[in-house]
């Protein structure tokens, strides 16, 4: 059943293709507005280009923070979730691994394209890759998170900045602090580190957002 | 049994009702009816367990009654972008009844148009698919706001047909409306009279 939910929660993503292309478009839009502007090569300056990269990925996962779980909102849908017979733990989970392979699907897939535009393009970027690789579930993790507690907030949507987003700077700090071992202190052991902290990361913290989601789920779609 | 004791819900510091008892037995249709802004989707709402905002006591017969109920808000729950057939088929599914989803097309008259999305299809056509999914999810209580709207003559009977079959079957409907209905035995509860 988890996996036909899944399914189906992929198949809502493919038909709203348009959010998927705007963000995509967003993100090579801001790429190419700092290779024109700032620096076309920053092959001298590789851990600003990553800073700049890592900016513009989180950035354009938050532009899908309304989309998730607002629209099933205002159209009936999450309500529907809350009578059907099947733990709601299940649900959010696929809708979480949706999210997190259509994110990591397009990022991947449009980086190399923005890399090379930075000049970034060389066989130490692999290391870049890898650890935002194992940053995205973390990432997006915190990001779903965020759109649940957004989606009946309205005015008080600051809440969530308070909240759940300042929770972005551990992974942001785990990528680049990787990464400034292998670009400035050049220490691939390290970098193993990072990668191991961001590991644990992932293990505590995934459990604990995917049990608050669960808890809050009954407490947001009800009114009080 | 469904037993609402001395309800008292506000908005915005306006009492909507107050001493609003009622008792509904399996096999009975309830419909609460009233203007707008009387609190009739506000009450519906507390029946399912949406809102909390009340004062008074519900109880029920039910071991866990949120799965026996079958809820239609104004919202249809639909996913837009999907057709009919991706929306039922999902619902379908998870409570494997498969098996019945060519009955609900057909009840409703939706076989020929279930590869349509739901934004191609008219106000009437979205609330038709909605109660159709009534068909495919078991569940003895079924609570329904305004199920008729956007309704032509012929579908309204349909869904009365449907509401007449689930009590027939020991189920309990309350619905809303803006007037007293007359269809079989139903206990029409006008909320103003709660104020």
């Amino acid at each position: 059943m988890f996996f036909y939910i899944l399914k189906f929660e992929l198949l809502k993503i493919l038909a709203d293709l348009r959010s998927v292309i705007n963000n995509g478009i967003f993100l090579i839009l801001a790429a190419l507005i700092f290779i024109f502007s700032v620096d076309s090569d920053l092959s001298d300056n590789k851990i600003y280009g990553v800073g700049i990269i890592l900016s513009l990925v989180i950035l354009a996962i938050i532009m899908d923070l309304d989309l998730l779980f607002r629209k099933d909102y205002i159209s009936g849908f999450l309500e529907q979730i809350f009578f059907v017979d099947i733990p709601i733990g299940r649900f959010l989970l696929a809708k979480y691994f949706s999210f997190l392979m259509v994110t990591i699907l397009v990022k991947m897939a449009l980086l190399p394209f923005i890399l090379y535009g930075f000049g970034l393009f060389n066989p130490l970027i692999i290391y870049f890759l890898l650890i935002l690789l194992l940053s995205l579930p973390l990432i997006c993790a915190i990001i779903f998170f965020a759109s649940m507690l957004s989606f009946k907030l309205e005015g008080r949507a600051y809440l969530v900045f308070l909240i759940a987003l300042p929770l972005l700077v551990v992974p942001i700090i785990m990528v680049m602090a990787g990464m400034n071992e292998i670009y400035v202190n050049i220490n691939i052991t390290s970098w193993f580190d990072y990668v191991e902290y961001l590991i644990y990361l992932n293990l505590i913290f995934l459990p604990l957002i995917y049990f608050l989601s669960n808890s809050l789920f009954y407490y947001l779609i009800r009114n009080h | 049994m469904i037993s609402l004791q001395k309800i008292k819900s506000s908005s915005f510091n306006e009492i909507l009702y107050k001493n609003l008892s009622i008792t509904i037995f399996p096999g009975s249709i309830v419909n609460l009816y009233g203007e707008n802004g009387s609190g009739k989707t506000s009450l519906l709402r507390i029946i399912a367990g949406l809102d909390d905002g009340y004062e008074g006591e519900i109880n029920t017969a039910y071991d866990d009654f949120l799965s026996e109920v079958r809820y239609l808000g104004h919202e249809h729950g639909l996913v837009k972008n999907l057709t009919i057939e991706q929306n039922l088929k999902f619902f379908a599914k998870i409570y494997q009844h498969e098996i019945l989803l060519d009955s609900a097309y057909s009840y409703f008259d939706l076989a020929k148009i279930k590869n349509k999305k739901i934004t191609e299809l008219s106000a009437g056509q979205i609330r038709m698919v909605a109660l159709a999914r009534l068909i495919i999810m078991p569940g003895k209580i079924w609570l329904l706001d305004e199920p008729f709207n956007n309704l032509d003559a012929k579908n309204t009977i349909k869904v009365k047909q449907l509401i007449n079959a689930k009590v027939n079957d020991a189920g309990i409907t309350i619905l809303t409306t803006h007037k007293k209905i007359d269809f079989m035995d139903v206990i029409n509860v006008a909320l103003d009279d709660f104020r």
